[in-house]
């Protein structure tokens, strides 16, 4: 059981502030979906769970233990980056060799496995993989550290669509096997969307919701009508999102409490992908004056 | 893969409305295994926890059945219980949206009976 | 501990390029001027220094350290603290292991020449200054010392460059090179000599071990919280 409390969480740097107050916890074994769209702060988050980065201010702890330089902490943690995750000039099969030292529940015989599904050259050095190759690396190596805290942030540049649906297979294979708490940041949202238990959104530096995903569909709304109705109803809930097109207002709703079904809107589902293009809509607005 | 899943319902939706219509259609007969959970993520590329909710609608329904340490099944009378089910949203479901579609192009109900 | 097994394993795999032209360029060089001056006719005299580019080598290396390395361990999970640990194992291990060669070339080619006669070839060592017949262990252990600074020498550098930029490093390299300008304008240089006649090779070395190791101390409490992400 892996729990991780974000108390406060501040992330500063010269011209900004990338992470702001962070507070919430991940508790798991469970697959997370970690979202939100670009310079929202989900790789500065990231990497100060796996103690690459220290905070500015608040701390991070996994049950009970801070992570920053603390070996029984990230002993348990795996993090594969979008890049930089070995070295260039060791081959493939030097770099898995490695990862035993530093997993203490490294399985070989799953690395072996999966260097022949993905069909990576054992012999051939990081250096020469193509983009998709070192990302079936990536994969690899987080699937077969076992760790009970695996974090995967864009772990599928240059994948095509064959490979990806294998990891999909793997992971849900893996969860079976032996749970863990994943954590995936990605932005191929509607392709992995369904596998997810947990959903976190980041916004600006914030967390923007937490949620279960089998609840989604009762947490987020999006009504259709005239601009009153559609104000009188939103008034009782959060809006995230509204826009006006063809002489109708719509407006995405984070649920208050219980919804009633209204006749003068309509009301319709929102998916997680639509969802992150609003938020990224209303971003590009805020910069656009 | 992913068998044509739509994201305009939830998932959990689809996966007990498509065990329904296997009973419907006669492709699963009472007594007959449900795969599990986790033949449905395999299956679907989803989480098991999604296929489960769908999966213990249809328990609470009554229209399958937990066998301990076995698995699940289609209970006797299933088609009889999804069918007065759907017997009665059909009106909502169905003849609704029809008589509003209608009344929007002007057809009769002369004309109706005709396309029947 | 599986820890310093697999950060050796790490360092290993990523300097053995390196290492291995660095070497067979070096050997090469020596390989030929010994067959020039056999082939060659006498009165032609031969001597290179081998020290001062292996010296400069590892500078090189401990100034690449933590750009190719450190990223990397973080992401594997260690702490600050034991990636300056199994660093420092790893120096003290490559400057013995390379030491140990390098004398043993010395006084190989020392041997050679007595047995051969010759009088035409010699590799200079920086030691031959205070004594032309240095014993095997004096020279190995004033290499092995001084090998080790090289490499914290360098790793500091890194450092340096790694944390404050291009502007920070090439001001501390600015700094360095002014220090010495400075010595002999104020004439420090005249004790200095007093003191190097006067000491013996083992305390030699053992002030060198002592600036290591407080070198060292300084390095590791500056990356207890370097963060592994530049910028």
């Amino acid at each position: 059981m892996m729990n991780i409390q974000v108390r406060n969480v501040t992330k500063k740097y010269k011209d900004k502030v990338a992470l702001n107050k962070l507070n919430f916890t991940i508790e798991g074994p469970k697959i997370v979906g970690f979202l939100g769209h670009n310079g929202a702060g989900k790789t500065t988050f990231l990497n100060i769970l796996s103690g690459i980065i220290p905070t500015t201010d608040g701390e991070l702890l996994v049950n009970g233990n801070p992570v920053f330089n603390t070996a029984q902490v990230l002993r348990d943690i795996c993090f594969i980056a979008e890049t930089g995750n070995f070295q260039q000039d060791m081959t493939v099969e030097q770099s898995l060799k490695a990862n035993r030292y530093f997993y203490p529940k490294w399985d070989q015989e799953l690395a072996r496995k999966l260097l022949k599904v993905f069909a990576l050259p054992p012999k051939s050095k990081v250096r020469n993989l193509s983009k998709g190759m070192s990302s079936a690396l990536g994969i690899i190596t987080g699937l077969a550290s076992r760790a009970p805290i695996t974090i995967c942030d864009e772990p599928y540049i240059g994948l095509d669509v064959a490979a990806r649906s294998k990891f999909y297979d793997l992971l849900i294979e893996e969860q079976e096997v032996q749970p863990r708490l994943f954590i995936l940041s990605t932005h191929l949202i509607d392709e992995v969307s369904n596998l997810f238990d947990e959903v976190l959104i980041l916004d600006e530096g914030e967390l923007l919701l937490q949620k279960d995903y089998l609840e989604w569909d009762e947490t987020i709304l999006a009504i259709r009508g005239s601009a009153e109705e559609v104000a009188n109803v939103a008034k009782d809930h959060e809006v995230i999102y509204e826009q006006v097109f063809m002489n109708e207002k719509m407006a995405v709703l984070y649920l208050k409490d219980d919804w009633s079904n209204n006749n003068a809107i309509t009301s319709e589902r929102v998916s997680l992908q639509e969802l992150l293009v609003y938020l990224s809509k209303q971003q590009k607005a805020r910069y656009a004056i | 893969m992913k068998h044509s899943l739509s994201d305009q319902k939830p998932i959990f939706q689809q996966i007990r409305e498509r065990i329904e219509e296997a009973i419907l259609d006669g492709h699963l007969q009472p007594e007959d295994r449900v795969p599990s959970t986790n033949e449905f993520a395999k299956e679907y590329q989803i989480n098991p926890a999604t296929a489960g909710k769908g999966v213990n609608e249809l328990v609470d329904k009554g229209v399958i059945y937990k066998k301990r340490g076995v698995g699940m099944f289609v209970s006797e009378g299933a088609r009889e219980i999804l069918i007065n089910e759907r017997k009665e949203s059909f009106v909502e479901q169905y003849i609704k949206p029809l008589k509003i579609e209608a009344k929007r192009l002007g057809i009769t109900e002369e004309d109706l009976r005709k396309m029947l | 501990m599986n820890l310093v097994k697999g950060s050796f394993y790490v360092f290993f795999q990523t300097y053995k390029k390196q290492n291995v032209i660095f070497w067979s360029v070096l050997l090469a060089i020596v390989l030929f001027s010994f067959f020039v001056v056999l082939t060659l006719v006498q009165d032609t005299f031969f001597m290179i220094i081998l020290s001062v580019p292996i010296y400069i080598f590892f500078v090189t290396m401990g100034s690449k350290w933590l750009t190719s390395t450190f990223s990397y361990f973080m992401k594997f999970g260690l702490t600050r603290l034991q990636y300056v640990g199994v660093t420092g194992l790893f120096f003290l291990c490559w400057s013995l292991v390379t030491a140990l060669f390098s004398t043993g070339l010395h006084q190989g080619i020392f041997f050679l020449n007595r047995v051969l006669e010759l009088e035409q070839f010699m590799i200079f060592h920086p030691l031959y200054f205070i004594n032309p017949t240095i014993a095997f262990h004096f020279m190995f252990l004033f290499d092995f010392v001084l090998l080790f600074l090289c490499l914290l020498c360098g790793l500091l550098l890194n450092y340096i460059f790694f944390k404050f930029g291009l502007v920070g490093g090439y001001s501390f390299i600015g700094l360095m090179v002014f220090i010495p300008i400075l010595a002999i304008a104020l004439k420090w240089y005249i004790p200095l000599f007093d003191v190097v006649g006067e000491i013996t090779i083992v305390s030699f070395c053992g002030v060198i071990a002592l600036v290591s190791i407080v070198l060292y101390t300084f390095i590791a409490f500056c990356l207890r919280k370097l963060s592994a992400v530049t910028g």
